[in-house]
């Protein structure tokens, strides 16, 4: 029904135009809601810190007030809408972005997840050698973001870990402002423009968004969509589209190639221009593979199977709340690509404009019929629809917001329950990924340390590895020098509570006889494997007392603070002799 | 000078403004003429429609000048000459005027939007001027709509014609008006007033006053006052409030205003005034960013009277020049006035902040001019509001455009419109780079949008080459380096696309710059060289150069399009 009401609302010459002006004598009802959720969040944002770990995430831990400043956000903003209230409306979005996406850097240490710090060990190298080691990882050949923040750090003496540690809340910020003018050259009127900015602003669960290519390169793609929406009648911005082109080529190695396959189907549908536009976007993207072919060549690039390529990079099961979460942001996921279809079946019944939307929204699921790119083509898909999709929905939502009152409490309520799993999902894993100062700063110190070669590598997945430059004298010694240890032994799930999973654990250094392993134990590890299923709660601590009691093999390097490195060491003195 | 018809027993004195009877249904309309004091003659004046009426307020004419109003009661569609008597005996007696004779020729101006009907009738009534040499210069300010070219064509002749203004803003239209009058006197006024016969004679007689008089103003009535919305703006303008004639000069201050020169009403209204045209272009023209039609909603007026005086000249108040204004009937159309009013006062409170001669002016009166400012909004609606609730709070309305008004200007300011457009540049660099030359905000093809970003992109070029002292702070550093990398390169390639609209440039700009930065910077690692500060200086220079040149080319571009 709701994309019923949708296109009936629609103008001809632009998507969503509100019909119904409410009177807005009583201007504050938005500001006051907007000002309580700020007071909240101010509250509720200064117990983070401080709350108690708990499997459900962040908001069951945090005040509530902290939660509740992120749904009086969006009720805020739907009571805005609902009086064509345009200034709140953005305001709620500027509120959103603070209330969801500023705790990251107010109420952290350091920048999240693990994986965050081998981006910052590439710039880390780029500053100290001044090259790029493109023979060690994918990360070299596709440096756009690296090389910018460490020529952007190495003038300004600002360091990349803090450009890192910020750069969550100013990727939303721009990506908003972007996504608004997308959304307007799309033809969306402005309110409907804003509500499709608030909706990408707010249902960004999956994560995309710390220091990394991808998420630099969806800003450059935001740009690109713009000029792509003027593009459509004649030929507008053809340089500028180049040059944003050119920038995620370099910075992403998935991305562009969506952004050409949503071009090219564009333009064979005549629904871009200039039609030659595919020839130097694409040349552009075939020479930079092939400039980069050693490393490329190393992954699959194509794998038809769909079912595989959709599975995610986390294969096992986590603990309830984990499932919980998860089963949230998948209902959610599912939720907006449907109703997404929904509103484009309807839009094609009634002969309205439905194959461009329609091509934005749903040609990112072409991805997975092509890559599984390490299990995280899944995530890549949700974050690319998601502009589509929103500027599919945007109309709906207003539709619904400024209708009967039905309406409005069916849309208020839809978007208060995709707003509530979104958060949800933006901060259920936020234990598991939170990054303590004290790690990095011994990630460092062990990299700094360690005798090369040696392998330097944790049991569990989250250690910040690869986090200064060292890490390509490892790499160039042993590829794989920080490949986990449960990964080498396939122990995942095992409790080490018996003989024969630490004997197998043992076995496992078997194929590292070449030189010393700096093994890492931390907390985090043991959070972080617990919270995804990857190992049992008491795992780790029995492997500790193994490693303890196995003074023969293993000598303690360091142990403090959550953190324990035993190290085993082999004289590569005596192998280089023999 | 007798202003209305023969006189018997009894004299029928017609309305200033032909009105529909059913629109004189409220109970304070009053009915609003003019009479000389010598035609004060007999027991009663009969009132033209004077039967919907319970009141009436005539101008009072003593000879050539005016001498005041009077209010009386209108009883079976007449008044009382006896009381009108007693009312004028009251009013101050009016000094004798010099006698003088100096008629320069005029330019009238009408500058009108989309208003045929209006415009039909200013035309016809600026046809029955009384006045030896003038013309009559309407400017078009929506060209594209073709509304208004029809209505001059049935007036054309010598005497009428039209010019386009297509950027849209009085202040626009004006400016275009000054660059095509015939004459060095040109007199303003609107397409919704009815001018008294002998405006540009008063006018004249403002400037015969002194050589260095170099603007007029005349005084602007309320033509008629049916509805509360009316009644409202008579009591809140204040255009007609005071009958003496006065000169000012900044070097011979009021003794009893300590706001002059910033006292602005007191001098006159933007529908009633003339300038010496070679004044106004030599202070560049009306501010783009002020005046209806731009974010600010007005001020453009006040703005010009205020720069005249401060550059010297005098400025006349010349009350027998009359124009007759017919205010907003609804109070829907009165809100958005009142709020423009307030937004442009706003602006131009802030323009004058932004100038270090201006702002110590407005420091050392700040006191008396918010107690002015309080006083002038605040407007006595014992009989309005209850008949019309949606005059309720226009004050406050007024005061949040106030409050609006310095972030308006920015907004304008930021589209392009400038504060002195008509300025024409001495220095042959600046000459050379000077991408506006003449032209308008608005002109179609113009290249003001383009220059101001290339502009833009050599000022962010020069600053972020700083960025290469690595012993400035941290914090500068990554502020210089930052506006540099979001928004230099950025800026120069979006002034080849000021065609997108607006809300694709502002995002554009940035992510292009970082764009071209992050291209720049990965293109020159991957061919094995990374010196940080040599990067950012070659892409400075480059950015400056370009910059430069692109300036230069639009500069050469519009003297080649208009030598």
């Amino acid at each position: 029904m709701t994309a019923v009401v949708a296109v009936q609302h629609e103008p001809d010459a632009s998507i969503g135009q509100p019909r119904h002006a409410l009177p807005t004598k009583r201007w504050w009802p938005p500001w006051l809601l907007l000002g309580v959720a700020a007071v909240l969040f101010v509250y509720g944002e200064r117990t983070i810190p401080d709350a108690v770990p708990s499997q459900f995430g962040l908001l069951s831990v945090a005040s509530p007030a902290y939660g509740i400043s992120i749904l009086l956000v969006a009720v805020g903003f739907a009571v805005a809408v609902r009086r064509s209230n345009m200034r709140a409306a953005i305001v709620a979005i500027a509120l959103m972005i603070v209330v969801q996406r500023l705790p990251r850097s107010i109420a952290t240490d350091l920048p999240m997840y693990a994986w965050t710090y081998k981006h910052l060990g590439v710039v880390d190298y780029i500053q100290h050698a001044h090259i790029l080691a493109r023979d060690i990882d994918v990360y070299n050949g596709w440096p756009g973001l690296f090389a910018l923040t460490a020529w952007f750090s190495d003038l300004t003496g600002i360091p990349p870990t803090s450009i890192a540690h910020w750069f969550t809340p100013m990727f939303h910020a721009t990506f908003a402002i972007l996504v608004y003018g997308a959304a307007r050259a799309w033809r969306l009127a402005p309110m409907t423009a804003v509500t499709a900015t608030f909706l990408v602003s707010t249902l960004n669960w999956v994560e995309q968004d710390y220091f990394s290519p991808q998420a630099m390169t969806m800003l450059f793609v935001a740009g690109i969509l713009m000029v792509v929406g003027l593009s459509r009648d004649r030929p507008v911005g053809t340089m500028l589209l180049i040059v944003l082109f050119a920038a995620a080529t370099v910075t992403h190695q998935l991305t562009p190639y969506w952004v050409l396959l949503l071009i090219g189907l564009l333009v064979v549908s005549r629904k871009m221009k200039p039609w030659w536009i595919v020839f130097p976007l694409g040349a552009m993207l075939i020479g930079f593979l092939v400039y980069n072919w050693d490393s490329a060549s190393q992954y699959t690039l194509f794998s038809s199977d769909v079912l595989k390529n959709t599975e995610s990079n986390v294969p096992t099961v986590g603990v309830l709340g984990q499932r919980l979460t998860s089963a949230g942001i998948r209902a959610m996921s599912v939720g907006i690509w449907a109703t997404t279809a929904v509103v484009l079946l309807v839009r094609w019944r009634r002969k309205q404009e439905f194959w461009v939307l329609g091509l934005l929204a749903l040609s990112p699921m072409m991805i997975l019929g092509g890559q599984s790119y390490g299990g995280e083509a899944v995530f890549r898909v949700f974050l690319y629809s998601l502009i589509g999709c929103c500027l599919v929905l945007a109309p709906v939502v207003v539709s619904m917001l400024q209708g009967g009152l039905r309406l409005y409490l069916a849309g208020l309520t839809a978007l208060l329950v995709a707003t509530a799993l979104s958060a949800q999902g933006y901060t259920g894993s936020w234990y598991a990924n939170v990054m303590p100062r004290v790690q990095v700063d011994t990630a460092k110190a062990v990299l700094a340390q360690a005798e090369l070669p040696a392998y330097l590598t944790a049991v569990a997945p989250v250690w910040p590895e690869r986090s200064t430059w060292r890490y390509v004298d490892y790499a160039r010694f042993n590829k794989r020098f920080d490949g986990l240890m449960i990964n080498a032994a396939n122990l995942a799930g095992r409790h080490f509570d018996n003989e024969e999973d630490y004997t197998q654990f043992v076995n496992a250094l078997g194929s590292r006889p070449d030189a010393s392993t700096y093994l890492i134990i931390t907390d985090q590890m043991r959070v972080y494997s617990w919270y995804f299923g990857i190992l049992p709660w008491d795992a780790l601590p029995n492997l500790k007392e193994w490693l303890k009691r196995d003074t023969e093999r293993w000598e303690p390097f360091y142990d403090g603070q959550g953190i324990t490195v035993f190290l085993h060491k082999v004289d590569t003195s005596t192998l280089a002799g023999g | 000078m007798s202003r209305q018809g023969p006189t018997e027993m009894t004299l029928d004195l017609q309305p200033i403004a032909k009105f529909e009877p059913e629109v004189a249904t409220w109970s304070g309309a009053i009915w609003i003429g003019q009479i000389d004091e010598s035609d004060l003659a007999g027991e009663r004046l009969n009132l033209a429609g004077g039967e919907y009426f319970s009141r009436a307020r005539l101008l009072v004419w003593s000879e050539d000048a005016p001498r005041g109003f009077v209010e009386v009661a209108v009883s079976d569609s007449a008044v009382g000459v006896a009381e009108i008597s007693a009312e004028v005996a009251r009013l101050p007696e009016v000094e004798a005027r010099p006698p003088q004779h100096y008629q320069p020729p005029i330019s009238v101006v009408v500058c009108t939007r989309d208003r045929p009907d209006r415009l039909h009738d200013a035309l016809e009534n600026l046809a029955q001027l009384q006045y030896p040499h003038f013309e009559v210069l309407v400017v078009d300010n929506n060209p594209e709509s073709g509304l208004t070219p029809v209505v001059v064509e049935s007036f054309a002749g010598e005497l009428v014609r039209s010019v386009d203004a297509p950027g849209q803003g009085l202040s626009i239209a004006r400016n275009v008006a000054l660059k095509n009058a015939k004459f060095n006197v040109v007199a303003f006024t609107d397409d919704d007033v009815l001018v008294d016969p002998h405006w540009l004679t008063n006018l004249a007689h403002g400037f015969g006053r002194d050589e260095g008089v170099a603007c007029v103003c005349g005084m602007v009535p309320s033509a008629e006052l049916l509805t509360p919305a009316q009644s409202y703006f008579d009591r809140r303008v204040g255009w007609a409030r005071r009958c003496d004639a006065a000169v000012y000069e900044l070097a011979a201050p009021p003794a009893d205003d300590s706001l002059f020169p910033l006292r602005v009403a007191q001098f006159g209204t933007g529908a009633n005034f003339a300038v010496h045209k070679d004044v106004a272009l030599e202070l560049g023209g009306f501010d783009e960013g002020l005046g209806i039609g731009s974010p600010t909603g007005g001020g453009e007026d006040i703005d010009m009277f205020v720069r005249i005086l401060l550059s010297g000249r005098m400025l006349v108040r010349e009350p027998s020049a009359v124009v007759w204004h017919r205010h907003r009937r609804t109070a829907p159309e009165l809100e958005v006035q009142i709020q423009n009013y307030g937004l442009g006062l706003g602006a131009w409170i802030a323009k004058l902040m932004g100038h270090p001669r201006t702002l110590g002016m407005v420091l050392n009166r700040l006191r008396p001019g918010v107690r002015h400012l309080r006083g002038v909004t605040v407007v006595d609606q014992s009989d309005t509001v209850g008949t019309d609730p949606g005059l309720e709070g226009l004050d406050q309305r007024e005061l949040r455009g106030v409050l609006k008004g310095p972030f308006a200007l920015l907004r304008a300011r930021a589209a392009g419109r400038k504060g002195a457009p008509l300025k024409s540049t001495s220095a042959s660099l600046t000459r050379a780079l000077d991408f506006r030359g003449g032209q308008m905000w608005g002109d179609p093809n113009n290249s003001v949008i383009a220059g101001r970003l290339a502009l833009t992109a050599v000022a962010l070029g020069l600053v972020g080459s700083l960025g290469a002292v690595s012993t400035l702070p941290t914090l500068l550093l990554a502020l210089i380096v930052g506006a540099f990398m979001l928004a230099g390169p950025g800026s120069l390639a979006l002034s080849w696309y000021t065609h997108l609209p607006t809300y694709a440039i502002v995002p554009l700009v940035p992510i292009v710059s970082v764009a071209a930065c992050l291209v720049v910077v990965t293109g020159l690692l991957m061919v094995g060289f990374y010196s940080p500060v040599l990067v950012l200086l070659a892409l400075t220079s480059a950015t400056v150069a370009g910059g430069l040149l692109r300036c230069g080319y639009l500069a050469q571009r519009k003297a080649v399009r208009s030598p």
